[in-house]
């Protein structure tokens, strides 16, 4: 039979590979190894799900960078306006609108602990739209950004406030007035308009 | 690792160099070191050929006894290799004989029956290859299998492991195994039939 002389002259080949084949020589993966494959690979799945469950969740908040991710507010005359969600503008300047002032700062810009998204201070955004026109628009204001007019509402009449967000003056309590932002995100009052600003460190 | 016998738990393993040394002095005790060492290395060798304890325990001790008469003045580099090559070729003589005798079991019938795959057609063939010019050729072939192949191809035509065996020994499944040895066949028998040799 022809098989058996390859068969036989096998029992001849070089001793190198005979001895790399050895059954005494098997380079079998260690159980740990193969258990800490699997428990990492378990880890990481499970670390990208819990990502993408938070990053996904309105997009309005990154979890890992410590920065929020609001909606598109401004700060103006000690009142906080947000975009409208639907993303109100008007092409042109309208008669009762009654301009205010520029926007003089964006808290975007603004890294580290302290930083929670939402602009604090009078003419602040927390977008960067630093120069543009503000008129006030009844109880609302419009921001004319690249020649559009955009509606922001004031907080107040949205219902919920962020947390450190304060409306008026120091007399209309502040911590009365406070709310989560978890909260505000939980209940759509904070923008799901792709007009939200992503701010992320590094 | 040095020369000198080292110590694994209680026991002291003898490097083989200092067994052939042994055999060389015409010590006796490279028998009892020989099979401390590979004994079990052998016997597992002639019972996936033989298939039984008894008769695979013969050809063992007629490979240390092959040994002693071949060292001196042989002094092989690969000591393991060199006694399994005895032990295959002592159990395979022993099979043959069970086979006419029509008692023939273990791995080898199926072996066989998968190396037929490698045979060429005899009408491509232009010269019957003598056992040199084979053997000659197989270790060009092996030396052309990607590491892992050749394990795998070793393991079952030279070692005659189950494919069971080959896929726990190598923690992959049994189907990557048969998978790696039919393209091992497929490659084999191209070469065969390219160097227009018969068997």
């Amino acid at each position: 039979m022809k098989e058996k002389r390859v068969l036989k002259a096998l029992g001849q080949v070089d001793a190198d590979y005979v001895e790399e084949a050895s059954p005494t020589q098997q380079t079998k993966r260690p159980g740990w190894l193969k258990w800490g494959s699997m428990v990492a690979c378990l880890v990481l799945v499970l670390s990208v799900g819990v990502f993408v469950s938070h990053t996904r969740h309105d997009d309005d908040i990154t979890i890992g960078t410590g920065v929020v991710d609001a909606a598109p507010m401004v700060y103006v005359n000690d009142a906080l306006y947000k975009q409208s969600n639907d993303q109100q503008s008007y092409q042109e300047q309208k008669d009762d609108f009654v301009y205010l002032g520029k926007i003089l700062s964006d808290v975007s810009n603004y890294q580290g602990g302290g930083y929670d998204g939402i602009p604090k201070e009078n003419f602040q955004a927390n977008h960067p739209i630093v120069g543009c026109e503000v008129y006030q628009y009844g109880e609302n204001i419009v921001v004319k950004i690249n020649g559009s007019y955009w509606l922001y509402i004031e907080y107040s009449n949205t219902g919920n406030l962020p947390a450190g967000a304060y409306v008026g003056d120091s007399n209309s309590g502040k911590d009365d007035l406070k709310m989560t932002f978890q909260e505000d995100v939980a209940n759509g009052q904070v923008s799901d308009n792709p007009g939200s600003v992503v701010n992320s460190e590094g | 690792m040095g020369e000198g016998p080292y110590r694994r738990g209680k026991e002291v393993r003898v490097e083989d160099k200092q067994i052939i040394d042994l055999y060389w002095a015409r010590a006796e005790t490279a028998i009892s070191e020989t099979a401390k060492k590979y004994g079990r290395y052998c016997h597992s060798i002639a019972f996936n050929i033989l298939h039984s304890h008894e008769d695979s325990e013969e050809c063992v001790n007629d490979t240390f006894f092959n040994a002693w008469r071949t060292i001196p003045p042989q002094r092989p580099s690969k000591f393991a290799a060199f006694l399994g090559t005895i032990t295959r070729h002592l159990s395979l003589n022993k099979w043959e004989q069970y086979s006419a005798e029509k008692r023939g079991c273990g791995q080898v019938p199926l072996v066989l029956e998968e190396l037929s795959d490698c045979i060429p057609a005899s009408e491509n063939v232009e010269q019957v290859i003598d056992d040199l010019a084979l053997t000659e050729l197989l270790n060009r072939f092996l030396g052309t299998l990607s590491t892992d192949s050749r394990k795998i191809f070793m393991r079952r035509y030279w070692y005659m492991n189950t494919i069971k065996e080959i896929a726990k020994g190598y923690s992959m499944s049994e189907s990557k195994v048969k998978m790696s040895l039919l393209r091992s066949r497929n490659d084999l028998k191209r070469l065969l039939e390219k160097e227009g040799f018969d068997l």
